[in-house]
């Protein structure tokens, strides 16, 4: 290990260093989450899925006709009935409405992205912020932020999610929002907040305090940078379920969206070609594997990223 | 694959409300043979039938079993229309699939109606007589006093949903029983503000007519105890929530077991009034029902004679039925394909691939009806550009429903013009204007220019079609209203692909076409909850553009008025459902008319003429309507006919009549 | 120790109160009232959707309906569901929860079971092709697609080899002339399982010090002893028949929810032993030349079962939130079902009665993992 590399020559200013500090660490967590190697695995399925969903643009304004290839309003006119088994101008085949395949997966990668990314983002705001103010003002505050996370925790979510999109209109940005509201005021905020613990107790913060810095900016700059590994590894978490939500929501119907893996089961299973496993397959596989894929790899990558966060699962 | 998908009660309780009048044709297919009913003979007459089980899958639980909740709103499920079918007769029904007025436990048609004072005040009076010999399944005799009874418990406790219509008080005012056989029926011959009126068909024919008759042997001392329980809304509670135990049944079956999440039984009643009977249609439209039970040979429309075009004796043919509960229309139609049931209720409408997998299934019939139903985009003729009539006759000129209905949705569904379904034979008009029907893609814009331009809208640039004449090769820009102002942007409200593909899809191409003549249309998918709040807010008038929904239908079509006669605009009287605010008052007076006819001829007449005009003026686009297809076993059952308006469904799986081999 | 659980009682309960009240606000703070449920029936007239409006009493003020319902709570009573008029919530909830229970403690004890061997054994291995495999397998497994897995399962072992019945829980054709009601037979079957664990649990505490064959030998007789009496029990009810076909129903949807939930507790295991494994007294037992066998098994599992164990209970309560999914697609009536239902008919009380009885469930958990830890663990005592 090489943890502890001198600064290769005088010359080199401060910040410099630290680069080197930070590229160094990274290089050798980058090699920890290598050896976890089930990380590699899934960080490999999601450049994957990132390429599809970069590449359908691309693809939209190149070779496909958009009255054809478009993955809402396009038609199929080649083939005469739908859902049209693969060929070579479908390599996925078309959907019951005679929508092209992939094209629908492409497009919907984007979206399964963006929401993974806008959940995860809002939990770790919300977690970080949680965890840190709990554990730096402790008493009342605590006690009222963590008496709201176990009713978090308790909410059952699934069916939260089901009763909420099943009242209210419900799309990718709502949808997105309140599981980065459930998880980051709940688990994610709880599990932020023994990481905190350790920090505030930290002389440099005794320190910053004695300096006069008001709370809030001690919180931004001491602690919360301290928190954003461990919030990080959790975000892996809050997009595998954000995914996964998603999907089941738009299976059951319940989410107002043109487009959506789980969507695409849904017009499988309401065109009645969910239980033709073999003769429909095409309908049935690639949105179910890209959920299953997607999801497991998003975790995978967490649970790698456990094994380097965490120092008692570190390899000795 | 959950409950969301297979059922949306919400629109379910519609299609039972409207089925709920569909169902009194079921209700024709029922008797029983001359034996004896003692205990011996019933179980010698059921035990060699024992194995004849009509088996069916059904994909939600039934609500209730009782028959008050069930018609009164609260248990109003389609689910619970099938279980219960066999329990309550009628005074009058439909025929077998032509859908002519027949009396079903009444001996006769009813007498004229007449204008009679008795004590002072002025009614329209008629007199129907009961059939004698038509039992309970408990052996007692159905009388004019059951009748009686049930009118005057809805009368009474102000039930409401389909009670209210079959007994409506703004024009009945009671029923007595005569004698145990006669009845008379008193109605109101002014309305409230004091101008006269007439019961006319759907009041009484197609209201009363049609009403369930229960026991009032078993039901009195409930409804008095439920009389006692306070409020109004406190009586109705306690009725709905009486949980029969042994109630007497009219309709061929009486309850057994009901395994909740499973299964439902009813056994068969080996004294129905109708087991036996043969039920004879002739091609002159004469219609023969030989009942030795009651010693009746009745004739209705014309002499019998020539050729016939239906023969059938009227069962139950099963010693019971098990209704099986699946989870979903999937794991339903698995069961089907599997062996394990026979026939599948199946109200959604069974789409192509639950199609493909029946079929493969080899020993599966399908069979394809027209259904009574509509899918229609609504304008709210209240706010420019939709009040005007060119603008709404061009935005039908671009939509091409041949083409989404037949490439795009392969057949599941079927386009629609006129406001009555062709299926619905008598009353569907078909002279009238199909605006766009069979033009290319470039006529249709062509068409739409030319008639936004007779009303004076305007563009900078016209919508260009390209050299085939089938693509618009740049669309229109700066279409500009009459007055010079630029069209607002619209929204059309639809249902989202998750409640339903077929609407989704709809919208979706409808949105194209109209911005490709310039309307700035913008398609918001909504669930549907969200599309009823709207139409039901207090600022509908103001919020509505235009919205894509759909009606299941009565074969009576009243309806007309219900959904465009301006009072029932929401703005003239609370939950009105003329969202659209439509307003014209030679409309008003010819949908007026049709609720006093009392004719079945002059009845057709105006409904013809509002068909049409309706077609012309456009406060709907109807769209499509669905095919309604029926899957069963035919090694296993057979029913005496397969091709009716609604199909075996809209019958309730004609349960009184089906042969279990 | 009493003084820490009746404080966590007094928390818990005070965190119910919330809970109930958010959910109530949550459910009534979608658009659309019952009445529009019955709207588009052409031929209903306002006065009738007006009077099924009081009849719903959806047009008392939010604050009003919101008393009642704290009261209803607190004396159990949710009142009458919509879409089941004129039931009530409570029993609603009480035909379905046996039946949620009977399959999800199964399915949970299950996955259990094979979570926390395979979770020692991959710990013990720890970077072998084992650990990879059954890692990735596990958590493919445990964010699959549920409903597509479950198709799967249902196409497969009950479509294509036929081995096991779809859909549903019973057989109508058996169950016509049954001389009891399902819940009654689900009911029996629960009180079996819950007395013969109780007997197993009491026979393996009795020979917890005692070491060799003859402790299997009890215990392996006492399980087979109880299994026995059971049968002989549902043998002389004359209801065996049934309960053995609900059984056979059960089979699928049970395998399938072990399939998808087993990994969360193989992976905390092997957390939790490798936690354990550089405890200095597995180093000990390791230097006194112990077989591998016996400290991992005797040493570090038993220690780290202790997390495991907690989180067992939360698996319990969330399996009837995952539920959901599994019940739909099985066609199993339970808690699950009846909840998506409820939501999406717009059936308030039954909704938030459903939603109340799932949290409340949650939190009895919370309280029951405390208990045992408290119980389980000789470091804490309060």
């Amino acid at each position: 290990m090489d943890v502890q590399r001198a600064p290769r020559s005088v010359d080199h200013s401060l910040w410099r260093t630290r680069l080197g500090l930070a590229a160094d660490r990274l290089r050798e967590n980058w090699a920890a989450f290598v050896r976890a190697r089930v990380g590699v695995i899934g960080l490999a399925v999601i450049i994957f899925y990132a390429l599809l969903a970069a590449a359908h643009p691309v693809l939209m304004s190149t070779v496909w006709d958009e009255s054809i290839y478009d993955p809402v309003v396009g038609y199929s006119f080649d083939e005469t009935r739908q859902p049209a088994p693969p060929s070579l101008r479908h390599p996925l085949g078309t959907d019951p409405l005679g929508r092209d395949i992939l094209s629908q997966l492409m497009f919907s990668a984007r979206s399964e992205f963006m929401l993974g990314l806008l959940a995860a983002v809002v939990t770790v705001c919300i977690g970080t912020m949680v965890g840190a103010a709990a554990a730096y003002f402790g008493g009342i505050v605590d006690t009222i932020l963590m008496r709201l996370a176990d009713i978090m925790i308790m909410m059952p979510g699934i069916s939260v999610l089901i009763v909420l999109s099943a009242l209210i209109g419900v799309e990718h940005l709502e949808l997105g929002l309140i599981i980065g509201v459930l998880s980051g005021f709940g688990g994610t905020g709880v599990v932020l907040k023994s990481q905190a613990l350790s920090v505030v107790v930290k002389p440099y913060i005794q320190a910053a305090r004695v300096a006069g810095g008001g709370p809030l900016h001690i919180i931004l700059v001491h602690v919360v940078p301290n928190l954003l590994p461990l919030s990080f590894l959790y975000m892996m978490f809050t997009v595998t379920s954000a995914i996964f939500s998603e999907a089941v929501l738009s299976f059951l119907g319940l989410l107002d969206i043109r487009m959506s893996w789980g969507l695409m089961i849904h017009t499988t299973e309401s065109a009645g070609y969910l239980t033709q496993v073999t003769e429909a397959w095409w309908l049935i596989f690639p949105a179910s594997l890209s959920i299953t894929l997607l999801c497991s790899s998003f975790y995978l990558v967490g649970r790698s990223l456990d094994e380097v966060v965490n120092p008692r699962l570190r390899r000795a | 694959m959950s409950a969301v998908l297979s059922v949306r009660p919400a629109i379910l309780a519609s299609i039972a409300a409207a089925l709920a009048v569909l169902s009194a044709c079921a209700r024709e297919d029922a008797a029983e043979m001359p034996i004896e009913v003692t205990e011996a003979a019933r179980e010698a007459a059921t035990e060699p039938a024992g194995q004849a089980v009509y088996r069916t899958g059904i994909f939600a639980e039934p609500i209730s079993r009782n028959y008050w909740s069930f018609y009164g709103g609260p248990a109003g499920s389609v689910w619970t229309q099938y279980v219960l079918d066999g329990y309550a007769t009628t005074l009058y029904g439909y025929s077998d699939r032509r859908f002519d007025w027949v009396p079903v436990i009444a001996a006769d048609f009813p007498t004229d109606l007449k204008k009679e004072t008795v004590d002072g005040s002025e009614f329209w009076t008629t007199e129907v007589p009961i059939k004698e010999g038509v039992q309970w399944s408990d052996g007692e005799e159905l009388t004019a006093e059951d009748v009686a009874f049930t009118v005057r418990t809805a009368l009474d406790l102000g039930l409401g949903a389909n009670w209210a219509r079959a007994v409506d008080t703004a024009f009945l005012e009671r029923v007595d029983a005569l004698d145990s056989h006669q009845l008379k029926v008193f109605f109101k011959t002014i309305d409230e503000d004091g101008n006269p009126q007439t019961p006319g068909l759907s009041v009484w024919q197609f209201g009363l007519g049609f009403m369930p008759i229960l026991p009032e042997r078993y039901w009195a001392p409930i409804v008095e105890e439920a009389k006692r329980a306070g409020e109004p809304q406190q009586q109705i509670e306690s009725l709905f929530a009486h949980v029969p135990d042994g109630e007497p049944t009219s309709n061929g079956f009486t309850f057994s077991r009901w395994e909740a999440g499973a299964f439902f039984e009813n056994e068969a009643a080996s004294n129905f009034f109708r087991k036996g009977a043969v039920i004879t249609q002739y091609e002159n439209g004469a219609l023969v029902e030989t009942n030795e039970r009651l010693g009746q040979v009745s004739t209705f429309y014309g002499e019998a004679g020539g050729g016939k075009s239906l023969e059938y004796e009227v069962g139950p043919h099963a010693s019971s039925e098990i209704f099986s509960i699946y989870g979903n229309q999937d794991a339903a139609i698995l069961a089907l394909t599997n062996g394990d049931v026979d026939y599948v209720f199946n109200p959604l409408g069974m789409e192509r691939g639950f199609q493909d997998r029946v079929r493969a299934a080899g020993d599966l019939e399908i069979v394809t009806n027209p259904d009574n139903s509509v899918f229609y985009m609504g304008f709210n003729v209240r706010k420019p550009p939709m009040n005007v009539r060119e603008f709404r006759q061009a935005v039908a000129a671009v939509i091409d429903k041949e083409f989404v209905t037949q490439s795009i949705l392969q057949g599941s569904a079927l386009p629609m013009y006129a406001m009555v379904p062709e299926g619905n034979a008598y009353w569907h008009n078909p002279d009238i204007d199909k605006i766009g029907q069979g033009l290319s893609r470039g006529e249709r814009v062509e068409r739409a220019v030319d008639l936004l331009k007779s009303a004076g809208f305007t563009y900078d640039q016209e919508p260009q079609i390209g050299e085939d004449g089938n693509v618009v090769s740049s669309q229109g820009q700066g279409l500009k209203m009459p007055d010079g102002s630029d069209v607002p942007g619209i929204e059309l409200i639809a249902p989202s692909a998750g409640y339903d593909p077929l609407r989704a899809t709809f919208a979706i191409w409808i949105e194209r076409w109209l911005n490709d003549i310039g309307i700035p249309v913008r398609a918001n998918l909504a669930g549907f909850n969200v599309i009823v709040d709207k139409l039901f807010s207090d600022s509908v008038a103001e919020d509505l553009d235009m919205w894509i929904l759909g009606w299941s239908l009565t074969i009576f079509p009243d309806y007309m008025e219900s959904y465009f006669h301006s009072r029932n605009a929401p703005e003239n009287q609370d939950g009105g459902e003329n969202w659209g605010g439509y307003a014209n008052q030679e409309f008003d007076d010819l949908a007026f008319g049709l609720l006093s006819e009392t004719t079945i001829e002059g009845a057709r007449d105006t409904v013809f003429r509002l068909q049409e005009f309706l077609a012309e003026d456009l406060p709907y686009v109807p769209l499509f309507t669905i095919p309604k297809l029926d899957s069963y076993r035919p090694s296993r059952i057979e029913f005496p006919y397969t091709d009716v308006l609604g199909g075996l469904e809209g019958l309730n799986g004609m349960q009184q009549a089906v042969l279990i081999k | 120790m009493v003084g820490y659980l009746l404080n966590r009682t007094f928390q818990i309960l005070l965190t119910l109160f919330v809970f109930m009240s958010i959910v109530f606000f949550i459910v009534n703070a979608q658009p659309g009232d019952v009445s529009n449920v019955y709207a588009l029936n052409p031929d209903l007239p306002p006065e009738t959707r007006e009077r099924l409006r009081d009849l719903f009493g959806v047009n008392e003020p939010l604050w009003k309906q919101y008393l009642v319902h704290v009261r209803n709570t607190l004396t159990g009573n949710f009142g009458v569901s919509f879409s089941n008029y004129p039931r009530s919530v409570a029993d609603i909830v009480m035909e379905r929860l046996p039946r949620t229970l009977a399959l999800f403690m199964t399915a949970t004890v299950l996955s259990f079971y094979l979570g926390f061997a395979l979770g020692k054994i991959i710990a013990w291995r720890r970077g072998g092709w084992t650990e990879y495999t059954s890692t990735i397998g596990g958590v493919t497994l445990y964010t699959v697609f549920t409903p597509w897995f479950g198709l799967m399962m249902i196409w497969l072992l009950g479509f294509k080899a036929g081995w096991l019945p779809i859909g549903k829980f019973l057989d109508p054709e058996l169950w016509r002339d049954a001389p009891t009601d399902a819940n009654a037979v689900f009911g029996m079957m629960i009180a079996t399982a819950v007395a013969a664990s109780v007997i197993v649990f009491a026979v393996f505490a009795l020979t917890k010090k005692r070491r060799g064959s003859g402790a299997a030998l009890i215990r392996i007789g006492s399980l087979a002893g109880s299994l026995l009496v059971a049968v002989g029990i549902w043998l002389v009810a004359g209801t065996g028949y049934l309960a053995w076909d609900i059984i056979r129903h059960m089979v699928l949807p049970v395998v399938t929810l072990t399939l998808i939930s087993f990994a969360g507790t193989m992976l905390l295991t092997r957390s939790s032993m490798l936690e354990t494994m550089r405890e200095d007294y597995v180093v000990a037992a390791r230097a006194k030349g112990l077989p591998e066998k016996d400290v991992r098994d005797r040493h570090v599992a038993r220690n780290a079962l202790l997390p495991v164990v907690t989180s067992f209970m939360f698996s319990l309560a969330f399996a009837v939130d995952g539920g959901v999914i599994i019940e739909s697609i099985f066609s199993w009536p339970g808690m699950g079902q009846t909840l998506v239902s409820a939501a999406v008919a717009e059936d308030l009380p039954l909704a938030v009665g459903a939603f109340v009885f799932v949290g409340s469930f949650i939190l009895l958990a919370h309280l029951a993992a405390d208990v045992l830890y408290v119980y389980l663990d000789p470091r804490i005592r309060y």
